[in-house]
């Protein structure tokens, strides 16, 4: 396996619901305004400082120009996951599949380990909102949306991986929590996981719930990747805006979160206000001396299974 | 609680309402107002610190800002020689007549320069800026330029081995890129003024002279989207290029522009500095 450019060892996750994910260790989110910054460290002496890329699929679903050929490089260099906002996987509207080609044509191109999106709805009746709405916590809806992320699988010919939201509104007639609506999906559509910590940390404190209980519910074995990022405040609540430094409660979370599921790739997300390539590297940094010290000799342990077993 | 399409139907209507989703449920001349009401109550919960409508306000303000952030990169000349507050409300119109039916936010301008021109709405907006829809035209085509499809580029190569009796038969390709464009000189210069359009000399009438009009010719090389001024017989060429005609066709059509002696050597030229900067492409098999 190709080694990670910050010259950690990376290796494959154990367990084969999550066989699809192979462990990347710390990434960032990719940003147009850090390609100078990353080409320049990728084609000199000094380190690129994380191990891994996400790139957000739809900026990418573009005929051509820089945005593609960016991919092509950086593929060559360091590990891809992509990451959507559009597949609507939770609407009434029926399964984009003009989308769905989209999709499955950037895995190509990109060569991306994994892919994820949302567990929520972005639009109906043609309408695209470009924003992350929550669904109902029902057994209908869970349906509903295990049915489609099937549907997608079956398409791309692989497991994706659904996120939860940060959220401010509820239904009145939910009824399960989000975790449980969360799990239930995962197992109906065996797919995969994208945890969000600080989604988690900023809908607890929007609905009133303990983030500890959430994340204890989450089946450990299909998470596929962690993401980390800052949130503002609103009062009374608290709004997933991106734009800051991830906060010393949900860094907290995120070490508690390993000690209950184990190593897991770990991403920065910083979509506003996005500061140097640098800083955000120093925020990867962070995030993987809270992970060694979190993770302690599970983190070395299971890296060295995963080379008995390569 | 009512069927999931009809929970979703009724969350994209109040995110998307123009006023903001608590002051279009408190107009009383809102459609539907009491059922809208009572099915928001029987949908989305309230709680102790935060009622229903405010929790889809926060929503409704991200779907709104989150455009309105997209369409002043998209359109930022626009933006910075209307102003703020005339851009903002420029939005809130257009959103109403064009709601995002796309899933990507890079398509949802796509509407813009055909909305300003056209739309009843915008009639006194058109006064006042004649030339802002042109000049949004001017700033899309740059962004379909930017991430126009890679096709090889033809080389001088591929015209070496041509025999000259065969020259009059032969048909050009415009690299996916190219776009060549007719406006209003107002809007040209003002997007010049901006630096996104290469300071190349051309003559531009005063704004008291009407509405003198220019052609611009839009590429990309090397990834980078470049412009430059056109004179009209060259637009013409590069229109005859757009609808496959061939050499001997091109130089018929421009033979009244340049004249009928000068037009073979005219075109030559013009394919040679189109090949030159990566206007042209290989032809497709
Ligand atoms: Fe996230």
């Amino acid at each position: 396996m190709n080694p990670g450019r910050a010259g950690r060892s990376p290796r494959e996750a154990s367990g084969a619901a999550a066989s699809d994910a192979p462990f990347l260790g710390i990434g960032v989110g990719l940003r147009p305004v850090h390609y100078p910054e990353i080409f320049r460290r990728l084609s000199g002496p000094d380190e690129l400082g994380i191990d891994w890329f996400e790139a957000l699929s739809e900026n990418y679903m573009v005929a051509g120009g820089r945005p593609r050929r960016v991919l092509s490089d950086l593929r060559a260099e360091v590990p891809l996951v992509l990451h959507g906002v559009s597949l609507n996987i939770g609407s009434s509207d029926p399964l984009d599949l003009h989308y769905v080609e989209a999709l499955a044509e950037l895995v190509e191109h990109t060569g991306a380990r994994w892919l994820s999106d949302h567990l929520c709805w972005t639009g109906v009746e043609g309408r695209n909102l470009h924003d992350l709405i929550p669904l109902p916590y029902t057994e209908r809806a869970s349906d509903h949306v295990a049915e489609r992320v099937r549907q997608v699988q079956d398409l791309l010919g692989r497991r994706i991986a659904l996120e939860n939201v940060s959220s401010y509104l509820s239904y009145c007639d939910d009824e399960m929590s989000e975790w449980k609506f969360l799990a239930e999906v995962a197992e109906k559509a065996d797919c995969g996981i994208l945890l969000d910590v600080n989604n988690v940390y900023v809908s607890a404190h929007n609905h009133g719930f303990d983030p500890r209980e959430y994340i204890a519910a989450i089946p450990g074995e299909r998470v596929f990747q962690i993401h980390l990022a800052g949130h503002s405040e609103d009062p009374p609540l608290l709004i997933d805006t991106h734009d800051h430094p991830v906060r010393d409660e949900v860094w907290d979370l995120y070490a508690w979160t390993l000690e209950q599921i184990g190593p897991v790739s770990t991403l920065i997300e910083w979509d506003d206000h996005i500061p140097s390539f640098e800083r955000l590297c120093a925020e990867a940094a962070r995030a993987r001396t809270v992970f060694d010290r979190a993770l302690g000799d599970r983190a070395a342990q299971s890296a060295s299974e995963s080379k008995r077993a390569g | 609680m009512p069927e999931l399409r009809a929970v979703q139907a009724l969350v994209s209507e109040l995110i998307r309402a123009t006023d903001g989703v608590e002051r279009t449920l408190a107009r009383t001349d809102t459609p539907h107002r009491c059922e809208l009401l009572d099915l928001l109550a029987a949908t989305v919960t309230s709680d102790a610190r935060l009622g229903a409508v405010k929790r889809l306000e926060v929503y409704a303000n991200a779907y709104f800002y989150r455009i309105l952030d997209c369409l002043k990169e998209d359109f930022s000349v626009l933006l910075a020689n209307v102003g703020d507050a005339r851009f903002h409300d420029l939005v809130t119109a257009y959103l109403l007549v064009h709601p995002s039916n796309h899933f990507s936010m890079r398509y949802v301008g796509q509407r813009m320069p055909q909305f300003i021109a056209a739309h009843a709405s915008m009639a006194a907006f058109r006064s006042q800026f004649p030339w802002a829809a042109d000049l949004a035209r001017l700033e899309w085509a740059l962004l379909d330029a930017f991430d126009a499809a890679d096709v090889p580029k033809a080389t001088r190569q591929d015209f070496a081995t041509v025999d000259p009796e065969e020259f009059a038969e032969l048909q050009f390709f415009l690299d996916p890129s190219v776009q060549c464009l007719e406006l209003d000189s107002r809007a040209v210069r003002r997007q010049r003024a901006h630096g996104a359009v290469e300071a190349e000399d051309s003559a531009l009438e005063s704004e008291g002279g009407g509405a003198p009009r220019e052609h611009v010719l839009v590429w990309r090389r090397d990834e980078t989207v470049r412009t430059r001024p056109l004179a009209p017989a060259e637009a013409r060429a590069l229109d005859c290029v757009a609808r496959g005609k061939t050499f001997g066709e091109i130089c018929v059509e421009v033979a009244g522009l340049v004249g009928e002696e000068q037009a073979a050597s005219q075109v030559a030229g013009w394919l040679a500095a189109w090949l030159e900067v990566g206007c042209l492409a290989k032809q497709v098999v």
